[in-house]
């Protein structure tokens, strides 16, 4: 009789722990598939910042700005005075 | 009921009829429990799955292309997210839209009112509103809460350098297949493996539980590359603008490190645009002239021939070779110099000034079988071993077949062919002490290993040769550098077309050396056809090579190695500073 009892209040305790654990498991699933979908963003928005880093940097955009907005121009062989730095030690 | 009846009613009813009934009972809990068993164990697969089905199934987990970067690690081709917004309209009640979200929408997608009304209002179940918009706009779209509008994320590949990449990275087809350049010789390792999960969704498409992974998704490896992203903008600016200057057909730049091999440019022009699928329909346009396309390379071969002379020591650099007036009969052929003026010319001065009688005298002193092995070796005719669709081998025929007139043209060039990158590529045995080096897209760090060809004295001897061309007298005068030794070679050939050589149509080229002293790279050029004024090597090809390769020298900060000779110059002209 006592032991019916004792097995009785298990049998409900387990499943009633049986349920909560499948609630929690759902919850936790739809967690980790947020979760996922924000690796996912930020993912793409990784690429989305690279691409528009060298767009922004590419070497003809540059160069475009340099010269039509700050006024810059390549220098060439006049413009260019070559230094000679003798070795360390050398004699002057 | 009265007893009466009762007991006339047990009576009455025959045994048989109890029987029968708890018989046909009897029956039909056993049918029951067949069933039960059939379902259960008979049956119980395909029923299951088909429970299954209702509340779960398989997704797709995205795997990305791979990045595609220049040495520096900046990005040449990227694979963006992009978002394709389509519509249920049996899910959707077109009047109990509010107007004012459908005009929001109308704006977001930049559609017209009217048309979004007329798409929403078809009788199906899947409309496409609009193909790849923006992830940002997207989220937006999705904000205004429409029913049955959906969203579908697909990757869109993009190439940041547009044109002055566009023929070494190639490009993909819209199922991210590569289909040209280095993304379809690399699109094992670019490629990204989907993968397959499985998962439950209750009635709201919530997901529920997790089924598990089928198969991981792999992203695609990225891969960095040897190109610099400078260099080559540079190369394909200068390749562009000579087009312009002299009206050409077209002209291509290479760019190699002769320490590690690796190419850091590779630029042609004209190109096409590699983010505007509408552009690759000319297809003349898409193929990567530099390595794709064989030439006669012209006087750029000559160096080859006074190697394996030297070499066989038929010669040393001051042998004095008469070149008589200039006119060199062989057969029916006569080969000529443009401009002879003397007619006595030490082999360096054979190089300096570029002469084709002189050449061809000093080719014949060798057997065809020495001169063939000294070109082949230096990769002429060779596959050039490079992960690159479609890359030339040229074409070099057998020695047994070579009449007298045929290894008088080769020893100048003629009558044997390459690509550009291949010439370049040759010029390394000058640069590393008689070694063939071979070449990469592929970054690395390390010093190439070579394979002999000459012997570094021979090798050292023809640099020397080559120095003299870019100074006074010299065929490559304008291609000297303030403050660099450059060593260097003009080539301007007669275009062949069908057969034999069309007249007026010129092939200009220059293929280069600097730092003489510590060499570190080969840049070769090659203007196609240049119709405006002359066509000369000297005035045409020579200029582009000093342009490109002095600005390669500064942006790689390769220290000049000419000052202290130019500094002693001065001092002898001016006394001790």
């Amino acid at each position: 009789m006592k032991l019916g009892l004792i097995l009785f209040v298990l049998l409900i305790t387990s499943a009633i722990s049986l349920v909560t654990a499948r609630h929690d498991t759902r919850k936790l699933v739809t967690e980790l598939e947020v979760e996922r979908n924000k690796e996912l963003q930020i993912r793409q928005e990784r690429a989305r910042l690279v691409t528009e880093k060298s767009t922004l940097a590419t070497p003809s955009r540059i160069e475009r700005l340099a010269i039509k907005k700050l006024g810059m121009k390549y220098p060439n062989s006049k413009d260019t005075i070559l230094l000679y730095s003798p070795p360390v030690g050398a004699k002057q | 009921m009265t007893p009466k009846s009762q007991s006339a009613l047990t009576i009455r009813l025959p045994v048989w009829r109890a029987r029968l009934l708890v018989t046909l009972m009897f029956l039909g809990f056993m049918a029951l429990a067949a069933r039960a068993l059939y379902c259960q164990s008979v049956n119980k697969d395909f029923l299951q799955a088909e429970a299954e089905k209702r509340y779960s199934r398989m997704t797709t987990l995205i795997a990305t292309r791979g990045l595609i970067t220049d040495r520096n690690g900046e990005a040449l081709a990227i694979s963006t997210a992009v978002e394709t917004v389509s519509a249920n309209p049996s899910h959707l009640e077109l009047d109990k839209v509010p107007p004012e979200k459908l005009l929001r929408l109308s704006k977001l997608l930049s559609m017209d009112v009217k048309v979004i009304r007329r798409i929403l209002s078809e009788k199906k179940q899947y409309v496409l509103l609009k193909r790849q918009i923006a992830p940002n706009i997207a989220e937006k779209v999705i904000s205004l809460e429409i029913p049955g509008v959906h969203l579908k994320t697909e990757y869109k590949r993009y190439y940041p350098n547009g044109e002055a990449t566009a023929h070494l990275v190639g490009f993909t087809s819209r199922e991210h297949v590569g289909q040209e350049g280095l993304e379809y010789s690399y699109q094992s390792t670019l490629a990204g493996k989907p993968g397959s999960r499985r998962i439950k969704k209750n009635n709201k498409n919530q997901v529920i539980e997790e089924g598990g992974i089928i198969s991981a998704a792999e992203n695609g490896n990225d891969l960095e590359l040897s190109i610099d992203r400078t260099l080559q903008y540079m190369a394909f600016s200068e390749a562009k603008n000579a087009v312009l200057e002299h009206e050409a057909k077209s002209a291509s730049v290479v760019i190699l490190d002769v320490v590690t091999g690796e190419i850091l440019a590779v630029a042609n022009w004209p190109s096409f645009n590699p983010n505007n699928r509408s552009t690759f329909e000319n297809t003349a346009l898409l193929r990567n002239s530099a390595i794709v396309d064989q030439f006669e390379p012209g006087s750029t071969m000559k160096p080859f021939t006074i190697a394996a002379a030297l070499e066989g020591k038929f010669v040393t650099p001051n042998t004095l070779i008469d070149i008589e007036d200039g006119r060199l009969s062989i057969g029916r052929r006569t080969i000529t110099d443009d401009h002879p003026e003397e007619s006595l010319l030490t082999v360096t001065q054979i190089i300096q000034r570029s002469s084709n009688v002189g050449t061809v005298k000093i080719g014949q002193m060798m057997t065809s079988q020495y001169l063939w092995e000294i070109l082949s070796q230096s990769g002429f005719g060779q596959s050039p071993k490079l992960r690159f669709p479609g890359g030339a081998s040229g074409s070099l025929r057998s020695p047994e077949k070579w009449r007298d007139i045929d290894q008088a043209t080769i020893s100048y060039g003629m009558g044997v062919s390459g690509s550009l990158l291949q010439l370049a590529r040759a010029y390394s045995i000058f640069a590393r002490d008689g070694m063939l080096i071979p070449v990469t897209f592929e970054k690395r760090i390390q010093v190439a290993e070579g394979t002999r060809v000459i012997s570094a004295d021979t090798a050292q001897a023809v640099l020397k040769m080559l120095e003299t061309v870019t100074h006074e007298k010299g065929t490559g005068l304008s291609a000297a550098i303030p403050g660099y030794r450059v060593a260097g070679k003009t080539g301007t050939a007669k275009v062949a077309s069908e057969g034999s050589y069309a007249h007026g149509k010129y092939r200009s080229s220059f293929v280069g050396i600097a730092p003489v002293s510590n060499p570190r790279l080969i840049v070769a050029v090659m203007i196609e056809e240049p119709s405006l004024g002359s066509y000369y090597a000297s005035v045409v090809a020579a200029p582009v090579f000093r342009k490109v390769m002095e600005e390669a020298l500064n942006t790689l900060g390769i220290k000049p190695d000419a000052l202290v000779r130019e500094q002693e110059a001065k001092r002898d002209v001016q006394g001790p500073v």
